[in-house]
């Protein structure tokens, strides 16, 4: 009799459970629906506009970005005589701020000091004079004269012969390396110093590159921090000068 | 000894102990009773600077500017690193170590540890395997790649946390500060870390007095007390400014793989960079969810 009892209320538990279990999950899950923007805590997607944490306690609600609005270059990033033709294609011109310079060789320009009076000769060859000049930059298809003008040296020359001053190379290099040109015109490549918010000096191509063998140069490295329980190891500090900064680094026994 | 003597003794004892040393000065007596920095009111604030900047004249001969410059409203924080430019050069370290008054031995302090890994071999899932005293002629190494890590501003963090004094905390703009002052130095917060971004003063704060950055933030790279803990503040001192520097280590990278903005700008760098590029976030499993991106730009 008992055994029954038990049974039929085990019948009765094991049917009524899931039902129960059902009805609770689908209240949850109707919940989730009713809030299609609410972030999903763990979804850290790569790359999508979601994965910016949104400040707990921004005390302007309002400043908070609206992913879904078009980006467009705003007029402070854009120089708008030199982006007129670059902006057209993409979302961002030529930034304002920068106003590093070209690393000329001092004293070897204008290049028309020299070259007023020469001839051109296109032949490709090894060069008299320009010997610090050392080409490793795709010089199987690449001459002086395919960037330099032959007839203006003071200006370089685009693949469709049109001319520009040494302080936009940008353009030219921008011919092949289109992607780093486009990352470099948002801030991608590139480095940028001064203000975040501010003005800022934007390097150009070639203050990082040696426009005729662009690649990098290994560097030596600065030293490597002291290891635990080595005791008083550092001696004292020294200082190195990078770019003009002076920074200070240990020196060990 | 019955009770009531008992109690009359420890009472005696206890005075003895409230009453400061004979050569304390007001001073000393100011910072003990310093209020937590987040309940200070502006002349709160002012008082403590005051303090500070004399204390600090005293000590080191110096005019150090200690600033309490608040968040800039609508302004959060973001950093962007390239993998695919790092080449492991170190000169971010001591950039940072320069600008923020770093304890330069006993024990030395740094903000960034670059790791070195080699090509193939267990990565981001295993930081252990990683090489922090690499130290050949040039870099980079031939078959290794470099990740520089520090703290990665969390806008979860678990060493907020874990404080038991509410001592670190985060900002309005996103960083993670310590009121060193307010910091009982009980390191919980260097165990909650996953990153290994908060490092203990051992020691006195040393500087040579001739490399002091006098430029100083409260929350930032002010001379530091012996038994707090300390660590990055995306140079708090630079960036909230208007306008604001970029920090130490951004300027200083000679791979421009560095980047820094404010993330609630869409026209921002690390917002361009976070919505283009190939991003991930260091152990974004422990569901941190920080503010600094490593990326791939190649």
């Amino acid at each position: 009799m008992k055994k029954t009892v038990i049974g039929k209320r085990l019948t009765m538990f094991s049917v009524v459970m899931p039902a129960v279990i059902l009805v609770f999950f689908l209240t949850i899950t109707g919940r989730a629906e009713e809030k299609p923007g609410a972030p999903v805590p763990g979804n850290h997607s790569q790359a999508s506009p979601q994965a910016v944490p949104q400040p707990t306690a921004s005390p302007q609600p309002a400043n908070q970005p609206n992913v879904s609005k078009p980006l467009s270059a705003t007029p402070q990033q854009t120089d708008n005589a030199n982006a007129a033709d670059a902006g057209k294609e993409t979302r961002f011109g030529i930034p304002k701020f920068f106003t590093t310079k070209p690393p000329l060789t001092p004293g070897i320009f204008p290049c028309s000091q020299c070259h007023a009076a020469m001839t051109p000769n296109k032949q490709r060859r090894e060069l008299g004079f320009h010997q610090d000049v050392v080409l490793n930059h795709a010089t199987k298809q690449r001459w002086c004269l395919d960037c330099h003008d032959a007839n203006d040296r003071d200006k370089l020359k685009l693949a469709n012969g049109d001319l520009i001053p040494f302080t936009e190379s940008y353009f030219l290099c921008g011919q092949c390396h289109g992607n780093i040109f486009r990352d470099w015109k948002t801030g991608i490549h590139g480095k940028r110093i001064g203000y975040w918010n501010g003005e800022k000096q934007y390097y150009l191509c070639v203050n990082c590159h040696n426009q005729h063998s662009p690649k990098f140069q290994p560097l030596k490295p600065l030293p490597m921090p002291a290891r635990p329980h080595s005791g008083d190891v550092v001696k004292g500090t020294t200082s190195v000068d990078i770019e003009g900064k002076k920074i200070y680094i240990p020196v060990y026994k | 000894m019955d009770r009531r003597d008992f109690l009359k003794g420890a009472a005696i004892g206890m005075a003895a102990i409230a009453i400061p040393p004979v050569n304390a000065s007001a001073s000393y007596l100011e910072t003990f009773f310093q209020k937590y920095y987040r309940e200070m009111t502006p002349e709160d604030k002012k008082k403590v600077v005051e303090r500070l900047e004399k204390e600090y004249r005293e000590k080191y001969h110096k005019d150090i500017r200690v600033k309490t410059t608040e968040a800039i409203p609508g302004v959060l924080y973001g950093y962007g690193l390239d993998l695919s430019r790092c080449i492991g050069c170190r000169r971010c370290v001591y950039a940072c170590v320069t600008e923020n008054n770093l304890s330069r031995s006993n024990p030395q302090i740094q903000y960034i540890t670059v790791l070195q890994f080699k090509n193939g071999e267990k990565w981001v899932t295993d930081l252990e395997e990683s090489e922090k005293y690499y130290n050949p002629e040039t870099v980079p190494a031939p078959d290794h790649f470099y990740m520089p890590v520090q703290c990665q501003q969390c806008e979860d963090p678990p060493c907020v946390r874990v404080c038991p004094t509410q001592a670190t905390y985060k900002a309005e703009d996103g960083i993670v500060v310590v009121d060193y002052n307010w910091c009982i130095g009980c390191r919980y917060c260097m165990a909650a870390c996953p990153y290994g971004a908060r490092k203990f003063n051992w020691g006195e704060w040393n500087v040579p007095t001739d490399q002091i950055n006098t430029n100083t933030h409260y929350l930032g790279n002010r001379p530091k007390i012996k038994g707090s803990v300390e660590k990055c503040t995306f140079c708090i001192q630079r960036v909230r400014e208007v306008p604001g520097r970029y920090t130490a280590c951004v300027e200083i990278c000679p791979v421009g793989a560095r980047k820094f903005g404010n993330l609630l700008d869409p026209a921002s760098e690390i917002r361009l960079l976070i919505e283009t590029k190939r991003v991930f976030r260091l152990k974004e499993e422990l569901n941190t969810n920080p503010k600094f991106y490593y990326f791939f730009s190649l």
